[in-house]
This record gives C-alpha cells, sequence and structure tokens, in this order.
C-alpha cells in the first residue's frame, strides 16, 4: 500500500469528520455466508426500485377523478370517458418513451418487494433468529410487512382502472365493517361512499408519501440494528453465541451484496419488459354501473379474499347494533394473524423461560413444535389461498363453488393440524438420527481443547446447546 | 482548444440546432475532431488501466511467490477448515483487521487464477455495457418497452455477475471470526451512567414544575392534531342509511328512458335509477321480471311487485360489488365478487355464499301510463353492513 491510503478526497473528507477509525471499523464488519441471508437484501433492494421508479411515475400521474374523454393512441379506448386518473396512467403508458416499462418494473418491484420479506420472514421464523437478542427487529419486520401490504394495495388502487375501482369499493365495505368507529373512518379517509373525489388524491398521497417515509424509517432501524447486533449464525463449526463467523463487508461482502442488488434490478427489468402486468387499457376506466367481473386482488391479499368467500354469512347483530359478515374474514383475521406473528417471540420465551441470547440458529429439525406451529400457520394460509380463487378452480375442474367452498372450509380446519403433526413426526425423526449419529459431546471445556484438532467435535457441541436450552 | 471554445459558446447561439449543421458545415469537421480526439484519450486511458492491472496482478503472484516458500510447509494444514487459522483468528481478532486473518488462499492466488477470473470479469461487463448501448440505441430510436426490458436487464445482470464473479475469483475467500459484543452493558458502564444521570437530575430545579408544563402541553398538543383530522372530511351521515329513492320516481334505465311493463320479458333484466340521479351507484337497481305465480314475497310486500316485475339493490350486501348477473333457470341473481346468490322469488334472501343479508327491495307500482315507479325508498340501507345499520 502507497503511504497515501484513500485519495484526497477521503482525506478531505476525513479532515472535517474524522473517519478513519469509524470506517476502518465498518469495513471489517462480518457478515455470515449464507443464501438465506440475502432475502432481506433482495426485498431492500426491490423497495429501492419502487422508490426510483415511482418517482419516475409520479411525474406523469394526475390523482384527480374529474371526467375527461380519452384522445391518446390507444385507439381502442379512443372517445371513451374515463377519470383522469386513469386518462394519466394511460399516457404514461402509452406515449411516454419507456413509461410502461417503468410503471410495469414498479409493480413487479412491488410483488417481488413483498414476496421477498415473506420470504424472508418465513426464515427467520423457521431457524428461530427471533429471539433474543432480536426481538425488536422481528416487531419493526412484521410492522414493514404490514406497510408493504398497505402501500402495494394503495397503488393498485390508484389506477382508476375497473378492477382497482372494484377492489377500492370492497376496501370501503371492509373499513366500514369495523365497530364502532367504521363509519367514521370511511367518511373521514375515503370521503363517503368510495371512489369519492377525494379518495384517490389520499390514497396518492399516501402511496408515494406517508408509507413509504414509514417504511424508510423502519428500514433505516432494522439495518441499523441489524449492524449494532450483527447477523445470526447457522450451527457450524466455530459459530458459538459469542463469535460472529463470515466474510468481511470490504471488499468480499460488499461485492457480492452490490452483485444481489444488481441482479434484482435485472430480475424487475425483465419482468418488466417481457410480462405483462396489471394491463388496465384491457379492464377498461372504472364505471361504477359496468358488471365487476371476478376481480383478484394483487396475489399477497389472495388469503383475504379466500378468507371473506369461505366465510359464512353470519351477522351479529347486539341490540341496535350490527357488526356485519365481512368484519371477521377481513378485519378480524388479518388483526388476529399479525398479532399472533407479534407475539409469537414473547410467547416463546415465555413458555421456555429462556433468558438466554441466541446468535446460532436452530435449524427446523432441531425445533420440531415451532416448525410445525410455523407449518400449520402457512398450510392455513395456502388454503386460504386457494380459496381466493375458487371460481377460477371451478371453472377449471367443473365444479360447482358450492361443493369446492365446503370441501375448502373443511380443509381450513383440517389441513393445518395435520400438517403440523406431520412436520412434528418428521423433524423429531430428523432429530432421533441425527442424535443416534452424533453420540453426545464430551463436556464442554474438554471439546474447547480438541478444538484445535478436530473441528467436527465443535460441532456437536453447538448442535447441543439448543438442547440444554429449550427445544421448543 | 479553440474548437471547444466555440463549442461552448453554441448554446448561447439562438438559431434551432437542427439548421446550425447545415449553415456551418465547419462544425461537422469540427465534431469529428473532438470524436477522433475523445476516442484517442479512451484509448489511453484504457492502456493505463490494463497496464495498472496486470502490473497489480504480477505484484500480487510475485508476492505470493515469494510467500511460498515460507508457507509451503504449512500448507496441507492451512486448507479449507484448518483449525489453527482458526484460533489464529479467535484469538488475535480483538483487536483486529486485516492483519490478523491475512491467510492467503494458495489456489486463488496464482498468477493463471486471477487471469481467468480478469478474463470472465471483462466479459461480464462487456456484457453489461453492450446491454447498455443496446438499451441506449432503442430509447433513441423509439423505444420498444419489451427491449428496452430485456437491454435494461442484460446491463444490469452483466454488472451483477461482474461483481460476484469478481468477488469470487479476484478477492480472496477468508473466513473472518469476530467476538460478538456483550449485549447488556457492563456493570461499571451501568454504574457510570447511572451516577452520571443522577448529577445531570440534580441540575433540574423544581422538577415538578416540568410535569405541570409537559403533561398539559402534551395534551394539548395531542388535541389539536386529532382535531385536525376532523377536517379530512364530514361525519357519516344519512346518505348511509338510504339511497335517493322517493315514492313517485319513475325508473329510468341508464340512456334515460322509463321502463314500461311491456318492456321486460320474463326472466329478463334491466339496470334503472331514480329520474333525478341516474347514474348513481348507491341507488342503481335490478328490475327483473319473473312469474308472478312463483314469487314468494313477505305479506306486507305482497304489492310491491306489479305484473312480476320485482325489484332489489344492486349493491351487494356483503362487500358492495355490483351484483350483476341473473341465471334465468334458477332465479338467482349472483354476485361475482365472492358468489353470493340471492333468491328473486324469495325477496333476495342469500342463498349461498358469504352474504348475511338480503338484497334490499325497492317497492314498485305501475302508473297510468304503465311505466314502473318507486313506491318509496328501500326496505333496507342498500351496500355493505356497518355499525349502526337498522
Ligand atoms: S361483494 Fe357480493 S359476494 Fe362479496
Amino acid at each position: 500500500m502507497s503511504g497515501r491510503p484513500g485519495g484526497h478526497f477521503a482525506q478531505w473528507l476525513d479532515r472535517r469528520l474524522h473517519l478513519a477509525k469509524f470506517v476502518k471499523k465498518a469495513m471489517n464488519h462480518v457478515f455470515p455466508d449464507h443464501w438465506s441471508f440475502m432475502l432481506g437484501e433482495v426485498a431492500l433492494y426491490s423497495f429501492i426500485i419502487l422508490v426510483i421508479t415511482g418517482t419516475f411515475l409520479a411525474m406523469f400521474y394526475n390523482s384527480s377523478s374529474a371526467q375527461v374523454t380519452y384522445h391518446g393512441s390507444y385507439r381502442a379506448l379512443d372517445g371513451v370517458k374515463m377519470s383522469a386518473a386513469y386518462e394519466s396512467v394511460m399516457h404514461l403508458s402509452f406515449d411516454v418513451p419507456a413509461g410502461l416499462l417503468i410503471r410495469q418494473m414498479h409493480h413487479w418491484a412491488a410483488l417481488i418487494f413483498i414476496a421477498a420479506i415473506l420470504v424472508h420472514l418465513a426464515r427467520i421464523f423457521f431457524t428461530a433468529a427471533y429471539r433474543r437478542p432480536r426481538e425488536i427487529n422481528w416487531l419493526i419486520g412484521v410492522t414493514l410487512l404490514l406497510f408493504a401490504f398497505g402501500n402495494g394495495f394503495f397503488g393498485y388502487s390508484i389506477a382508476g382502472d375497473l378492477l382497482s375501482g372494484a377492489g377500492l369499493r370492497v376496501a370501503y365495505a371492509i373499513l366500514l365493517s369495523v365497530p364502532v368507529v367504521g363509519p367514521w373512518l370511511t367518511f373521514l379517509f375515503l370521503g363517503g361512499t368510495v371512489p369519492a373525489s377525494v379518495t384517490l388524491p389520499r390514497f396518492y398521497s399516501f402511496h408515494i408519501f406517508l408509507v413509504p417515509a414509514v417504511i424508510s424509517i423502519l428500514l433505516a432501524f432494522h439495518l441499523g440494528i441489524i449492524w449494532r447486533q450483527f447477523h445470526t449464525n447457522y450451527p457450524g463449526p466455530r459459530r458459538t453465541d459469542e463469535t460472529i463467523v463470515g466474510s468481511r463487508l470490504w471488499p468480499s461482502y460488499a461485492a457480492k451484496s452490490l452483485g444481489l442488488c444488481f441482479f434484482v434490478f435485472a430480475l424487475v427489468a425483465m419482468l418488466g419488459g417481457l410480462v405483462q402486468i396489471d394491463p388496465i387499457w384491457v379492464y377498461g376506466p372504472y364505471d361504477p354501473i359496468a358488471s365487476t367481473p371476478g376481480a383478484q386482488p394483487d396475489w399477497y391479499f389472495g388469503w383475504i379474499e379466500g378468507a371473506m368467500r369461505l366465510f359464512p354469512g353470519i351477522n351479529l347483530h347486539l341490540g341496535p347494533y350490527l357488526i356485519p359478515e365481512v368484519f371477521f374474514p377481513a378485519v378480524l383475521l388479518p388483526a388476529l394473524v399479525f398479532a399472533a406473528l407479534y407475539v409469537y417471540p414473547f410467547v416463546e420465551e415465555f413458555i421456555c423461560f429462556d433468558r438466554e441470547y441466541h446468535n446460532v440458529l436452530r435449524l427446523p429439525y432441531q425445533q420440531p413444535i415451532n416448525t410445525s406451529i410455523g407449518c400449520g400457520f402457512f398450510v392455513f394460509l395456502a388454503v386460504l389461498f386457494v380459496a381466493g380463487g375458487d371460481d377460477v378452480i371451478a371453472v377449471a375442474t367443473g365444479g360447482s363453488v358450492v361443493t369446492i367452498r365446503l370441501i375448502l372450509r373443511l380443509l381450513v380446519f383440517v389441513a393445518p393440524p395435520v400438517a403440523a403433526v406431520l412436520i412434528y413426526m418428521l423433524c423429531a425423526r430428523a432429530r432421533r438420527r441425527h442424535t443416534a449419529s452424533h453420540p453426545p459431546a464430551p463436556p464442554e471445556d474438554v471439546v474447547v481443547q480438541e478444538e484445535t484438532t478436530d473441528s467436527s467435535n465443535e460441532e456437536v457441541r453447538t448442535h447441543c446447546d439448543w438442547k440444554e436450552k429449550c427445544d421448543w | 482548444m479553440t474548437e471547444n471554445g466555440e463549442q461552448n459558446n453554441a448554446p448561447q447561439e439562438s438559431e434551432p440546432v437542427a439548421d446550425r449543421n447545415e449553415r456551418n458545415p465547419k462544425r461537422i469537421g469540427q465534431l469529428i475532431v473532438l470524436v477522433v480526439l475523445g476516442w484517442e484519450l479512451c484509448k489511453l486511458v484504457a492502456r493505463r488501466a490494463v497496464a495498472k492491472a496486470f502490473a497489480g496482478g504480477a505484484a500480487v503472484s510475485g508476492e505470493t511467490a515469494a510467500e511460498y516458500p515460507e508457507t509451503a510447509a504449512e500448507r496441507p494444514k492451512t486448507a479449507a477448515d484448518c483449525p489453527e487459522t482458526a484460533t489464529e483468528h479467535f484469538g488475535s481478532a480483538e483487536n483486529t483487521g486485516r492483519a490478523a486473518d491475512r491467510n492467503l488462499d494458495p489456489q486463488r492466488d496464482t498468477t493463471t487464477h486471477q487471469q481467468w477470473g480478469m478474463l470472465l470479469v471483462v466479459c461480464a461487463s462487456a456484457i453489461a455495457l453492450a446491454g447498455g448501448v443496446g438499451f441506449l440505441l432503442i430509447y433513441w430510436t423509439g423505444g420498444n418497452n419489451l427491449l428496452l426490458g430485456v437491454t435494461l436487464a442484460v446491463s444490469f445482470g452483466g454488472l451483477g455477475s461482474a461483481l460476484v464473479l469478481y468477488s469470487h475469483w479476484l478477492m480472496s475467500r477468508k473466513e473472518a471470526t469476530e467476538p460478538r459484543e456483550e449485549m447488556p452493558s457492563g456493570t461499571v458502564e451501568r454504574e457510570d451512567f447511572a451516577e452520571n444521570f443522577q448529577e445531570s437530575e440534580e441540575d433540574i430545579h423544581r422538577r415538578s414544575l416540568l410535569k405541570w408544563i409537559a403533561v398539559p402541553t402534551a395534551g394539548m398538543i395531542a388535541a389539536m392534531v386529532v382535531s385536525l383530522f376532523r377536517s379530512l372530511g364530514r361525519p357519516p351521515d344519512p346518505s348511509l342509511f338510504s339511497a335517493v329513492w322517493t315514492r313517485g320516481q319513475r325508473l329510468m334505465t341508464l340512456d334515460g328512458r322509463p321502463v314500461n311493463v311491456n318492456a321486460l320479458e320474463l326472466g329478463s333484466t334491466t339496470i334503472v335509477f331514480p329520474e333525478d340521479s341516474i347514474g348513481d351507484e348507491k341507488a342503481q337497481t335490478v328490475v327483473v321480471r319473473v312469474n308472478e305465480q312463483f314469487l314468494q314475497l313477505p305479506k306486507e310486500r305482497a304489492n310491491w311487485a306489479p305484473m312480476g316485475y320485482v325489484a332489489y339493490s344492486r349493491v351487494c350486501t356483503h362487500a358492495g360489488c355490483d351484483v350483476g348477473l341473473f341465471e334465468k333457470t334458477t332465479n338467482l341473481l349472483m354476485c361475482p365478487c365472492h358468489q353470493s346468490t340471492f333468491d328473486v322469488l324469495k325477496a333476495a334472501q342469500p342463498t349461498s355464499g358469504p352474504a348475511a343479508r338480503p338484497l334490499p327491495q325497492l317497492p314498485l307500482y305501475a302508473d297510468a301510463d304503465g311505466n314502473l315507479r318507486a313506491g318509496g325508498g328501500f326496505s333496507e340501507p342498500p351496500g355493505p353492513g356497518f355499525w349502526g345499520m337498522p
């Protein structure tokens, strides 16, 4: 190395900010090498794409619901009356160079954003990475998911096409169904029966300002905390609760992570260019009278849609008041699901009396109860998701919606426990096999001495850690 | 240099860009000179870069070559998960950094390996560049969205591959181990903090005053902020409970024609609105003509359906979609959103699906001209349910 590390600019900065020590520490920060730690990064990078493409889109979008007559280059809709919002999206899609590409990239990035968050969450759950000291980040992560859902809905709704208008009306009914405050909420925030003239401007302001701001702040905390606490490590040689093993931020991890960033960009660009998404000109502008087609929300709302279909038509009359049927599947159920996600780490901690710090992950088979609960949960959501397309299934199979719904109603109660028990048995068997093939380790201090000669013993030791604590 | 000066002045001239070239053929010559100069510059920079890179590679290989004799004896041990390096990490990691884990991977530090790596990285970067150039070309020549997406993806994919290949081939893959920070602060730190806190506490005189100020102020600010929400909209009003139908209004189709008692055949439907608010979403009503004998309306609605014309709100009571489908053979109205069905003959009671409440019925009568008119408002508030719905 030359005697002048970092060049003139770095020195200029250092003279003003005293950076050398800090940057050295940052450069040496250790990140574990495992593909599953990249899932959160995929979400992060798709969020960056969302911000970039979204800024571009915002320069063309007009949230007005004033009626205009279309005369753009999409001939099939020439002369059709539509909202200014829909017209602006049409203009963006057909008359702005690369406009359609950017719009489709935005939509695809949104889907990937949410999918990545979900898979990331599943990874955290099935490896028990939410345990102490990472509960705060779990809470932040679940909140991020919630906001991602919300912003996905807002974004989907503001295009002003027939499907989003239909979705908006269902959302209105859901909000209206909330006991006591529902009518107030709908009138204050949506301006009464949707789509009112204030609905789209408000959704637009939520979509481009409020929610992204909250997501950015939460993201900063999420990353800051992971930086402070380091990642977890998968069990393996030299991985203990007191150390972090992996590659350093500079240069190896930075190069890989940046590479991943570009791969995500490439994937989104490819999808945005090749795979059509949300073709609003096919749906046509929103028209309150037009028969709503079998509207489907974006995939991540599929489970709520399914719950709304499966839930029987039961009203709750409380004296002069009414809790309508949509409240239970569309408000109560998601609330319970998120509440369960929020409290899970604390419940586990409470049940296991677990006050330890955990920096080494548990593999799914090492924690049969946890894994089976998680699988049951996902199967539950999956059945609901399938139910969200029961009319499609009915058409495809030639069965009747009513019978399919009956089967699914049964499945939604039966499948999760069955899956849970099955997974429990599989995990327990895998665990038994593993213990059989790895005889119990000698006491710890002996192992530490042996560590220098035989690294496989170390593996046994870390594998045994979880058994002493709690095999939840 | 003079060319450059003139180029800079060019934008200040007021003539349109297009004919500037035509008037000054000299400029084309200047452009060519500039392009050639630029090309030469690029070549120079590229040559320098390549020379530097190879020199660096040579230096590294020299370094490793120099080190090999020393490390040769240890090499069998340092392969992969060598415990010795591990302990070395472990011990010296505290005051760490780079120096502590400077174990070179013999497999990765040969010149051939690095040259292969360079080749791959250069290829990937070339693909990235090609993609970028393709994107620009396509953009400036019309901008087909599909091709734009593909070239963009090629460009980004090339970049990503270049980086990953770089880290894989040209960076040593040392595994680093660091101690984690102890999570709770140590007792010394905590006591220190407590002491400090205590001291600063003593600097505050009249603490209770602070509380007296803080609590009401915070409350007031909260009240002000919450009040502002009121500006967002109006309180829920009677429009929740009723649609605009009143007694005597004619039933009008969307194109503004009244519906005559002879207009519909048995088993057909039409969408109607009150005559003074055609197109009103909430008031939209579906009129079905069915065989009078099969109607099973409740007693008090016996005269709501003249000549088998029944009218129901077209807004689904489940979640507010348009109940857009009518099945003639079963006399069911069906909502396409979640497939609730309502029996037209039995006052639109839900027969299957998630809806719990019947579609509100509109009483009808035929006037002297034989046009259908509303006999009053809907039997219940139309649309999805809410707290306080009767
Ligand atoms: S909105 Fe009609 S069934 Fe749900």
